[in-house]
């Protein structure tokens, strides 16, 4: 896990954008960029070599579980680490998330040791692959 | 209901001439007469269309009068969604102006605390005396500047610290926003309920079979205490759980 990985934050509310920014600084990542939709994310990623993708579920214009599956369907993107870090807590949401191929899954509230604990468990299950 | 009577004589009527026309072997005789069967059929289904029709429309513009609704539908509810945006609007500046301050004293500590552990190694060193003279007429200057500094900064800390109290101000101006916009539901649901028991009379021919459509499950948003669905987990812990019995 390489602390210049870059990462892309995706959420449509820049609050939650900028706390998740700046517990990823504290974790030692500051490599960051943000989106406001998954709908803007996904062009980014194309044509970004982002090492990790952090996303919100409920957004207006792509969701989060829609910018997942277009990243897991695109070649290029296909194995890039997502964490999906959400509201969302009914069971056949984390189902589905899991079975589109999520790599972490987040429920908000959530603390910052939830968060490095996920990050860490994510890129060490990416490690061994 | 003399109205429906004779149209059963007609149809009756019809229906033996159609019989012996079919009978007789006059196929193109029982042809017109199944079609003008056929339209008197229509004529009364469009007499009980036009009645239906007749009765809905008064029944809406009794609506239309009716004051409260017009009240809801003209200024409250488009008032409500200005004022939920407002509260929008006030808890992003509320979140964004403490993380500022967040942003701003975090260097601050961790500079003073950095400080502080270089002092107080040195001041280790020199209790062992394991310290020079001059080093420790350094050590006395380091520790002044440093005194001076934290002094300044704790002065910084407990600003900024007022600053986050206060940017909690918003929580009893959204607070009574919502409060009014409960209200505004309240007072929607009586209308809409009024509503429907009104228009139940007519529409009892309602759509049969459209069920419970309930499309593939609908985003549910944060779980709110006393609305927990049943089929959340609550907590990170039962996420996890629910993962690793998937085999995720």
């Amino acid at each position: 896990m390489n602390k210049d990985m870059k990462i892309l934050i995706v959420d449509d509310f820049s609050t939650m954008r900028r706390i998740i920014k700046n517990l990823l600084r504290d974790l030692g990542f500051s490599n960051t960029q943000e989106a406001d939709d998954g709908q803007t994310a996904l062009p980014m990623l194309q044509s970004g070599d982002f090492d990790f993708l952090v996303t919100d579920w409920n957004m207006p214009g792509m969701t989060g579980i829609d910018l997942l599956k277009a990243v897991r369907a695109d070649e290029k993107l296909s194995a890039l680490p997502v964490l999906l870090v959400t509201a969302e807590q009914k069971r056949e949401q984390i189902v589905e998330a899991a079975q589109a191929g999520v790599n972490g899954y987040i429920v908000k509230p959530f603390t910052a040791e939830v968060l490095k604990e996920k990050i860490g468990k994510i890129f060490e299950r990416v490690g061994a692959a | 209901m003399d109205e429906s009577s004779s149209l059963n004589d007609e149809y009756l009527e019809k229906a033996r001439d159609i019989i012996s026309e079919v009978e007789s072997g006059n196929i193109d005789e029982a042809d017109k007469l199944v079609e003008e069967l056929s339209r008197s059929r229509d004529k009364s289904l469009f007499q009980e269309l036009g009645k239906l029709t007749r009765e809905f429309h008064d029944s809406l513009n009794n609506f239309k009068l009716d004051s409260k609704l017009t009240e809801l539908t003209g200024s409250e509810i488009p008032d409500a969604k200005e004022r939920l945006k407002h509260v929008i609007e006030v808890t992003d500046k509320a979140a964004h102006k403490t993380m500022n301050v967040v942003e701003d004293l975090l260097p601050l500590c961790e500079a003073l605390d950095d400080q502080g552990e270089e002092i107080r190694n040195l001041w280790k060193r020199f209790m062992k005396r394991d310290m020079e003279p001059q080093e420790f007429r350094n050590l006395c200057k380091e520790i002044e500047t440093y005194l001076a500094e934290q002094h300044q900064g704790t002065g910084r800390v407990r600003k900024g610290l007022t600053e986050i109290l206060m940017a909690q101000d918003y929580q009893d101006i959204t607070g009574q926003i919502i409060s009014r916009v409960i209200n505004l539901v309240s007072e929607l649901e009586v209308s809409l309920v009024k509503l429907i028991k009104d228009s139940g009379a007519l529409m009892e021919e309602t759509h049969s079979g459209t069920g419970n459509k309930k499309e593939k499950a609908s985003l549910d948003g944060p779980q709110v205490p006393g609305l927990e669905s049943n089929s959340a987990v609550s907590g990170q812990d039962e996420v996890d759980d629910l993962l690793s019995s998937l085999g995720f």
